[in-house]
């Protein structure tokens, strides 16, 4: 004979009620599950973990639109009125080539305030195309260009977007959502490479390039552009070739310091490695930046004992290696970085 | 509006759960189940015109992938032939891209000649369904089930193939980010059970799931999950 468990009374009634017991199981069960459900709903609603910053600014349907090429676009030769730079440190963009243009309304000037970010007047567009030398020992063998970046300052504010060039390398499209793209190179070695290149989101750029919540373009600060360039044979200061231009309202320029270049093996390895933290991490490890609220700041000005890169030794190594960091801009492991990085943190104390 | 449905599903649940005054013999009410179901996945983009042509450059380059879910579920008999259930799951749904062929001007040293990129989106389902059965007979049970799948979304991973003289190599991007936390499939199966014993039965269906909310709701190409294949399950009556 079974005990007289709440399976049996079932069985027996014809007509049972339900027992007091499987009622509290009952009861439990719904409680248990509406608890989960809110937890989920509450904690996850809306929430895709980039930044929120707005970047919804109005920009064409096409590239060409802006006129910021002439001739052949997919030359990229800058129309009168773009002024052309480089950095320093540059990002790492899975090995992407960079163009890099700034165009300032008519009768205006970039200001400076110190080290930091130029101060740019309303209107402003900055220009970077990514593209691929389809042979890098031989650049004569053409490119692929796969997308052109825009940041536009509107209002006083800065709105970012990006577009994707056509097969044909006509034109580019306004690309909001993000795009993978088949890319094909031969590498400096004689390799051929394959990537599935990345192009970012809107969101994906408001989460690099947001300072205290808001867009803001992130190169263009005047320790990464003091630097020597050679123009017509000539090497010259390149902020003084801007202020010779009427680019820029003249400052004291010998007051700026400079981003070391991470490249430059001339370097030492603490200084290149720092510049590598600065223009690949600091963005968002920064007290302004999407990470704000961890306490490792990569900005190269911030001196070594407030980075918080003594404590993260391995897992800022483990990270890159896993490629979890960085965690957007990039598909495939940045071994020069790492090398780099790794050497880097072997001789901290 | 998803927080709207969820809400009203919850409602729902318990309002059933709690209300509902059996009145039938029902041999157990309570069964428990695991699965696995091998599945075919892909999406559909829902775009902007200003994306049209980002969509249908996706379209074309894009194809199904095969994924899974895995779970267990609570399911509980009102009737001889109405039951609810709870479960938890595992899913992997997903797509890819076709197989691009690479063709080199100068002959490198190494060249891969083709490769595809699978697209993995990794969630924690909790599949809330009504069962109907129907056609009882000594072994045989068919059944019909239907409703709503509430996920979390746990990581994306981005694989990159590449065929390099014949061998096959990958790498993984694997992201928790980019996309909502919080999903919502509906669902719909159809099969039959086939009991081994007093306690046990074997279950074998067709799964279609299909979710209702973009996987990134703010972007101009919204992409929606679904998936559908077959469902390998255990039924276990107490
Ligand atoms: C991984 C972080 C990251 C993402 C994502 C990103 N950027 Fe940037 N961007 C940078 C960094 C760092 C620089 C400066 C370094 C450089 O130019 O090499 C930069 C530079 C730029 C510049 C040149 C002006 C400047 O700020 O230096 C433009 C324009 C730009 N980005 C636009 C975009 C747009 C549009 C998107 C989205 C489609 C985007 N970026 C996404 C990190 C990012
Ligand atoms: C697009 C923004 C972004 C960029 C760029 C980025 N990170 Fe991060 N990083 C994050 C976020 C977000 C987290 C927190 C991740 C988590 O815990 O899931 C993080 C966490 C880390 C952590 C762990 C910190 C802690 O205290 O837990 C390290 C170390 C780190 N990042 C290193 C780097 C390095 C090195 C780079 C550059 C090569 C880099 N990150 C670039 C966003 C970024």
């Amino acid at each position: 004979m079974k005990h007289p468990t709440t399976k049996h009374i079932t069985t027996e009634d014809s007509a049972p009620l339900i027992s007091a017991q499987e009622r509290t199981t009952r009861i439990t069960v719904v409680r248990v599950v509406t608890l989960l459900l809110f937890c989920i709903v509450v904690q996850s609603c809306g929430n895709d973990g980039l930044a929120t910053a707005p970047n919804d600014g109005e920009f064409s349907p096409r590239l060409s639109a802006y006129g910021i090429f002439q001739g052949t676009m997919s030359n990229l030769v800058a129309s009168e009125g773009y002024l052309g730079y480089t950095l320093s440190s540059q990002l790492f963009t899975d090995y992407a080539e960079k163009q890099r243009l700034i165009k300032l309304p008519t009768g205006t000037q970039m200001t400076s305030m110190g080290d930091d970010l130029l101060n740019f007047p309303d209107n402003t567009i900055i220009v970077k195309t990514f593209y691929y030398f389809n042979d890098k020992r031989d650049t004569s063998k053409g490119k692929t260009i796969v997308e052109t970046r825009l940041l536009v300052k509107r209002n006083g504010l800065w709105n970012a977007a990006t577009y994707l060039w056509n097969n044909a390398q006509t034109d580019a499209t306004l690309t909001t959502s993000g795009f993978d793209k088949n890319v094909q190179w031969i590498d400096e070695k004689g390799a051929g490479r394959v990537i599935s290149y990345h192009v970012p989101s809107n969101r994906e750029c408001a989460t690099c390039h947001q300072s205290n919540g808001q867009l803001m373009p992130i190169g263009p600060k005047a320790q990464n552009l003091n630097i020597q360039i050679t123009k017509n044979d000539v090497q010259t200061s390149q902020l003084h070739d801007f202020q010779a231009r009427g680019f820029l309202t003249p400052t004291d320029l010998l007051r700026i310091r400079t981003l070391p270049n991470d490249k430059n093996p001339a370097l030492s390895v603490q200084d290149r490695a720092r510049a590598y933290l600065d223009i690949n991490c600091a963005h968002c490890h920064s007290p302004t930046g999407f990470c704000a609220n961890q306490d490792l700041f990569l900005e190269y000005n911030t001196p070594y004992e407030s980075t918080g890169i003594a404590t993260r030794k391995d897992q800022i190594l483990a990270f890159m290696q896993s490629g979890f960091m960085p965690l957007l801009g990039s598909t495939v492991r940045d071994d020069e970085g790492i090398a780099l990085l790794t050497n880097y943190i072997n001789s901290l104390p | 509006m998803k927080k709207f449905i969820f809400a009203l599903l919850t409602l729902a649940l318990h309002e059933c759960l709690s209300a509902q005054q059996p009145s039938e013999e029902i041999p157990q009410r309570f069964m428990y189940r695991i699965s696995f179901a091998p599945e075919i996945g892909y999406r559909t983009l829902v775009s902007t015109a200003s994306e049209r042509e980002i969509a249908e450059s996706r379209d074309a380059n894009e194809i199904a992938q095969i994924g899974f879910t895995t779970g267990i579920a609570a399911e509980y008999a009102f009737t001889r032939n109405w039951s609810l259930s709870v479960g938890f799951a595992y899913a992997n749904r997903g797509y890819q891209t076709k197989t691009a062929i690479f063709n080199w001007s100068a002959p490198a040293q190494q060249s891969p000649s083709e490769s595809f990129v699978s697209y993995r989106f990794g969630y924690i389902d909790i599949p809330i369904l009504l069962t109907y059965r129907f056609g009882h007979d000594r072994h045989w049970t068919f059944f019909a089930t239907g409703g709503a799948v509430p996920s979390v979304f746990l990581v994306r991973s981005k694989t990159l193939f590449v065929n390099e003289q014949n061998t096959w190599t990958s790498t993984d991007n694997q992201r928790g980010i980019g996309y909502d936390r919080f999903a919502l499939f509906l669902s719909a199966e159809v099969g039959a059970e086939y009991t081994l014993s007093d306690s046990f039965a074997l279950r074998l269906g067709i799964v279609g799931k299909r979710a209702i909310a973009a996987s990134n709701p703010n972007m101009a190409t919204q992409e929606y999950l679904f998936s559908g294949g077959l469902n390998l399950g255990f039924v276990w009556r107490p």
